[in-house]
């Protein structure tokens, strides 16, 4: 006697479409009464060939919108157009003499620019920060008892 | 021109989005003539017929599509891989809403659908009352049960393949594929010719 397990490897419901109660071998019978009475079985087969039959025809499900097509063909020629735009810039050939001296000009940036005040053997000696305090006279007040600003030179220097 | 045009119909879906990804526009038609509508009807029933944004996540998905192509691996077969994608915004969708029960279902809708040749008058009406009783059904699954159903009476998936679309085991997909069928079955008792 064939253990559930068996049966649904021989998947049960296949057996279902395929043969009508009557049709099963005796193993097969056996195996599907363990599972369901020949009722049963002859429903659950009427059920399968009308539901196959019913929605394996034209069903009466909408037709996709015409706009889809469009909107898909719009969005094709966008992706193709960016595509060649990277490609033109992919396959953007220069003089040899320009990747030639953009190269000399890269490794001279390297080893010149690479060197900071920062950096070398004085750098641990150093201070941490460097930094410069400037004094802006002109910021400062000017003493003006009359409130009268006329005074002032062009081209002095604002000093107190 | 008509030669161009067969040679793109030949090609696999693998191949036209590697071509998405490049920006052929004749290619991404290709796909999506090939796979719009099926995405929209997934979307439109496991929204619960909410149109407005069951349209609006099917051009999200597209987008997605030309905007990141290198999240396509090739070596996955696309139609899994678009379903995985459109299973996620589904959960997205859930979890950003929490899915209004509000079952909008339009009451014309049954007059958009076309008997099949084959179909009596009197089986074509059978079926289209059954459909809406199903529908209706269908809609008090569970997500999960829902998705899996629809994945594989819809869009007619292997086991297999609606496990990597749902990115579970063959075994779980298996069980609830039967307990899914095990519960619109419940649901529909009126339509058994064998009861009663």
């Amino acid at each position: 006697m064939p253990s559930t397990k068996e049966i649904w490897n021989q998947n049960l419901e296949e057996l279902i479409r395929q043969k009508p109660f009557e049709m099963l071998s005796v193993e097969e019978r056996a195996s599907v009464l363990i599972e369901l009475e020949a009722d049963e079985y002859r429903r659950l087969r009427e059920t399968a060939l009308m539901a196959s039959r019913y929605l394996e025809r034209p069903i009466a499900s909408p037709h996709p919108r015409p706009e889809i097509r469009t909107e898909l063909h719009q969005r094709l020629k966008k992706r193709r157009s960016l595509g060649r735009r990277i490609g033109k810039v992919l396959d953007h050939r220069m003089p040899v003499w320009q990747v030639a001296a953009a190269a000399v000009v890269l490794v001279l940036m390297i080893q010149l620019g690479g060197k900071s005040r920062f950096s070398g053997a004085g750098a641990a000696n150093g201070p941490l920060f460097a930094d410069s305090t400037l004094h802006d006279s002109a910021v400062q007040p000017v003493w003006d008892p009359e409130g009268d600003t006329s005074f002032f030179q062009q081209g002095k220097t604002d000093t107190l | 021109m008509g030669i161009f045009r067969q040679t793109y119909r030949d090609q696999s879906d693998e191949t036209l989005m590697a071509r998405v990804g490049k920006g052929d526009e004749q290619a991404l038609n290709l796909l999506y003539d090939r796979y719009s509508q099926k995405l929209l009807n997934y979307f439109f029933r496991m929204l619960n017929y909410d149109e407005a944004r069951a349209q609006d996540l099917l051009q999200d998905l597209f987008v997605k599509l030309i905007e990141k192509p290198h999240l396509f691996d090739a070596g996955r077969k696309f139609s899994t891989w678009v379903f995985a994608i459109a299973s996620n915004m589904i959960k997205n969708e859930y979890r950003r809403r929490q899915v209004r029960s509000v079952m909008t279902y339009p009451e014309d809708m049954n007059g958009l659908e076309v008997p099949h040749a084959e179909d009596s008058g009197e089986e074509w009406l059978d079926l289209q009352q059954f459909g809406a009783v199903l529908e209706d059904e269908m809609q008090r699954l569970s997500e999960n049960h829902r998705e899996v159903f629809i994945l594989r009476y819809q869009e007619d998936m292997s086991i297999r393949e609606i496990a990597e679309v749902m990115t579970c085991s063959e075994g779980t997909v298996k069980s609830r594929l039967f307990y899914a069928l095990r519960k619109l079955s419940k649901g529909l008792k009126t339509f058994d010719p064998h009861a009663g």
